[in-house]
């Protein structure tokens, strides 16, 4: 392989390890440090399992635009169960979840069965989950959450916050059923030829479905993470994960040659973004620098990745 | 026809490697003015490359290439566009929503200086560009409307409307019944009568002996032969020394099996009234020309297209109209004529093979490679492919992707095989093996539904022909009837003699 190739191959680690080595000349005494590390990795969690849930769905060939209003969803599912009727932390994260589940699995159906292109349904399935969300909380802000709850956020293992364990603990679970399992095969192939999945005898409606409960179930991970972080709950606390989300799949790309969406890029790309995030602020550039950076990153990264493709189709 | 002394093209030394790979190797070509020149060879002798040498596709590695005796710039589509020469695409790229005169003038509409398309002038120049091959359609008719022929020859309107001199068909009949084939050799013979020069690049050699003026063969990328007027046997020996003429290999009489498929009565969009009996370790042949229910017949069977009324029965369970899950399910196999319904394109070739037997190789939902992956290396041993499973399978030739394509359903448990053109793109060496693979799965008891547009593989390969014709079985030849010639006969509409043939046997 030319120089160039690998360097094309690795793009993404290689922008993560130059991103951290210009931090930490940038700022010896603040970035490259455990403090800072772990505070990356805290903060990066909830859009770790977000980013994450968006790759099973990208893998089948979908999109799920729903993300962030299922996010706030399952938080109002998650918190109202407390504050209404005094659930202990482990329900809350349990309804969390099952509102994701089913949030998830509207739009699996919706997409599979009734045919309508994910891009729309998702949209209005999005729209719902908001709505009810809304209907729930009230538009109002929830404080005092149980404290059993709150300690998800503040505990550590070993001087890892749990946080970022759950969410690199969800990374390797996806990662084996992806690249291991039956149904990981099975997804890749309605990815990349649906027509042809079919054919082969693979379920397609089901595996689009469970792709789209997979996504909602990581939404609903992701509420708690955010919600025991901020020890309480917002109006339209998803708003923004969308994007960088989509963003940290679509620079995971680069690490599968651009042919396949893959977790482990995924996890790194989401890693990268808040290493650049993070970087920027210590650096006291102004917010709108970072959005600014991981914009241009996401460019240069999928057009390198777009200039690939189509070497490979002129062959 | 007079051959000019300075050729319009000549290619001299093309050289391509990717990598330590040579596609091809110190390959020279040349054409000339209203002839045409066939291009043939085994699947990844180079015929491919060389064709996107001089379409400016691919930049050789060395070499050159002159046009009416000027260098033409290599690796620039547009530079070979403007020296005038096209090429028509193996794979069917119209746009079907669009109409005829859109389609021929698709990317060089010409303009007025806002931007706004000359309409007039439009339909003015895609109507001389039909004209030139001898279609007669409404210039805003939708291509998507027409017979695939006709798509197929407004593409190469579409080719010829850049002023063309030199067009390139790549496996232009791939898709197409006899005798739509013969039509597009008629409007190939019209360019070069019309002083265009033609690259017709083919495995059919039939075709090459009956429309090239000269031919080059190519091997392992190199060039092994030029040939004036060269015959089908005498490609057929340069291409397959070893094997002779297999069309009349006797076939063992067997004890017809349980019945595999029962079709009552079936009737659909394109069907009508369909009965047909398919016992284990039978081939039977499908033959007809293109819409006249072969090919649909497969795709009902399958599911991918519902029918209305009647039943089919796959070893005594019916089937749900549209049910392909069910389908696969129960012990059905597709292999698609068209390569894009069956690829899965950023796989491996292990993962494209292994796809509908993967369960075999899975405890607890869990894949084990390893098993996997030396059931993948039998089944490639088996067509006689020679790549690595973990190779990108768009890393194979087009013949070589076929023949992972029959390797998927030869390691599946398919009771029942569809085959739609197994062996389109394959060269002719690999033919036989493919047979011989076929063969294999009948002697284990496996039915096969083939549909082929070539009649030499319908009558090698099956035990019976049923004949269709718009949607209706019009007619049956058993293995006493059967000859290539016969079959001919029958699909191209001469309904009588094949009924006549089914009295006379039984």
């Amino acid at each position: 392989m030319s120089i160039r190739a690998i360097a094309e191959r690795w793009s993404l680690v290689i922008a993560f390890l130059g991103a951290f080595v210009f931090f930490s000349i940038a700022r010896p005494d603040t970035f490259p440090t455990w403090d800072n590390a772990r505070a990356i990795l805290d903060e990066s969690s909830v859009l770790c399992v977000l980013a994450i849930g968006v790759t099973v769905v990208l893998v089948i060939g979908e999109f799920d635009l729903s993300v962030g209003f299922v996010t706030q969803l399952t938080a109002a599912a998650a918190v109202s169960v407390m504050a209404f009727h005094a659930w202990p932390a482990w329900a809350a994260v349990l309804a969390a979840l099952l509102a994701g589940a089913i949030a998830g699995l509207a739009n699996g159906v919706a997409v599979a069965y009734v045919r309508i292109p994910s891009f729309v349904a998702t949209l209005a399935i999005g729209s719902i989950a908001g709505a009810i969300e809304l209907a729930i909380t009230k538009t109002t802000i929830f404080e005092g959450l149980d404290p059993g709850y709150l300690e998800i956020a503040t505990t550590t293992v070993y001087d890892i916050p749990l946080r970022a364990i759950i969410a690199a603990a969800i990374a390797l679970t996806f990662m084996v059923l992806l690249r291991m399992t039956v149904y990981g095969r099975h997804a890749a192939s309605v990815g990349d030829n649906a027509t042809a999945a079919r054919l082969s005898g693979v379920p397609v409606e089901r595996a689009k479905v469970i792709a789209f409960v997979l996504m909602g179930l990581c939404a609903g991970m992701a509420a708690v993470l955010v919600t025991s972080s901020a020890s309480q709950y917002y109006p339209n606390l998803g708003q923004g994960y969308l994007l960088p989300a989509y963003a940290a799949a679509f620079l995971g790309l680069s690490l599968s040659g651009g042919l396949r969406f893959n977790v482990l890029g995924s996890y790194l790309g989401v890693l990268l973004l808040g290493m650049v995030t993070t970087g920027l602020t210590m650096m006291n550039q102004p917010s709108w620098m970072a959005a600014l950076v991981q914009g241009l990153v996401l460019i240069v990264a999928v057009s390198g990745i777009a200039v690939r493709r189509r070497g490979a189709l002129g062959r | 026809m007079a051959v000019s002394a300075v050729p319009w093209l000549e290619a001299v030394g093309l050289t391509k490697r990717y990598g330590g790979v040579v596609a091809l190797e110190d390959a020279s070509v040349t054409a000339h003015t209203g002839t045409v020149h066939g291009l043939v060879g085994a699947n990844g002798a180079g015929k491919s490359t060389l064709v996107k040498c001089l379409t400016g596709i691919v930049r050789p590695t060395s070499g050159s290439v002159r046009v009416e005796g000027r260098p033409l710039q290599l690796g620039r589509p547009v530079e070979a566009l403007r020296a005038g020469i096209a090429s028509v695409p193996q794979e069917l790229t119209v746009a079907p929503t669009l109409t005829v005169a859109a389609n021929v003038m698709l990317g060089h509409e010409p303009r007025r200086r806002v931007g706004l398309i000359r309409r007039r002038e439009l339909d003015r120049r895609a109507s001389v560009a039909l004209e030139s091959v001898s279609l007669d359609v409404t210039l805003d008719t939708p291509v998507g409307q027409l017979p695939l022929i006709e798509q197929r020859i407004v593409m190469i309107a579409r080719a010829l409307s850049f002023n063309a001199r030199l067009v390139i068909f790549d496996e232009p009949t791939a898709t197409l019944s006899p005798h739509e084939a013969e039509l597009l050799l008629e409007t190939v013979r019209g360019l070069a009568h019309r002083g265009v020069s033609v690259l017709y690049v083919s495995h059919h050699l039939r075709e090459i002996e009956a429309v090239c003026d000269t031919v080059t063969v190519l091997r392992d990328g190199r060039v092994i032969r030029d040939l004036e007027r060269a015959t089908h046997a005498a490609l057929v020996a340069l291409l397959a020394p070893e094997t002779g003429p297999s069309a009349s290999v006797d076939r063992p009489d067997r004890v017809a099996g349980d019945v595999v498929l029962e079709l009552r009565a079936v009737t659909g969009a394109r069907l009508q009234d369909v009965s047909l009996v398919v016992r284990e370790g039978e081939v039977v042949g499908l033959a007809g020309l293109s819409g006249s229910g072969a090919r649909e017949m497969l795709l009902t069977v399958c599911g991918a297209v519902p029918f209305i009324s009647g039943s089919i029965a796959l070893g005594g369970r019916r089937l749900r109209s549209g049910d392909t899950l069910a389908a696969v399910e129960h012990g059905i196999g597709f292999l698609p004529g068209d390569r894009s319904l069956g690829m899965f394109p950023t796989h491996t070739v292990r993962h494209n093979v292994a796809l509908p037997s993967l369960k075999r190789y899975a405890r607890l939902g869990f894949v084990d490679r390893r098993r996997e992956r030396s059931a993948v290396e039998g089944l490639l041993d088996r067509v006689a492919l020679a790549a690595s499973p973990e190779a990108p399978v768009t890393s194979l030739s087009g013949g070589n992707q076929q023949k992972a394509l029959v390797a998927r359903w030869i390691g599946s448990d398919a009771r029942l095989l569809l085959l739609d053109d197994p062996t389109a793109g394959v060269d002719v060496a690999t033919r036989p093996e493919i047979h011989s693979q076929i063969r294999a799965l009948t002697q284990a008891g496996v039915g096969v539904l083939l549909v082929s547009t070539d009649e030499e593989e319908l009558a090698e390969l099956s035990d019976r022909v049923v004949v269709f014709e718009r949607g209706v079985v019009t007619g049956e030849l058993t293995s006493h009837g059967l000859t290539p010639a016969r079959v001919l006969a029958a699909m191209t509409g001469q309904p009588l003699e094949a009924k006549h043939t089914l009295e006379e046997d039984a």
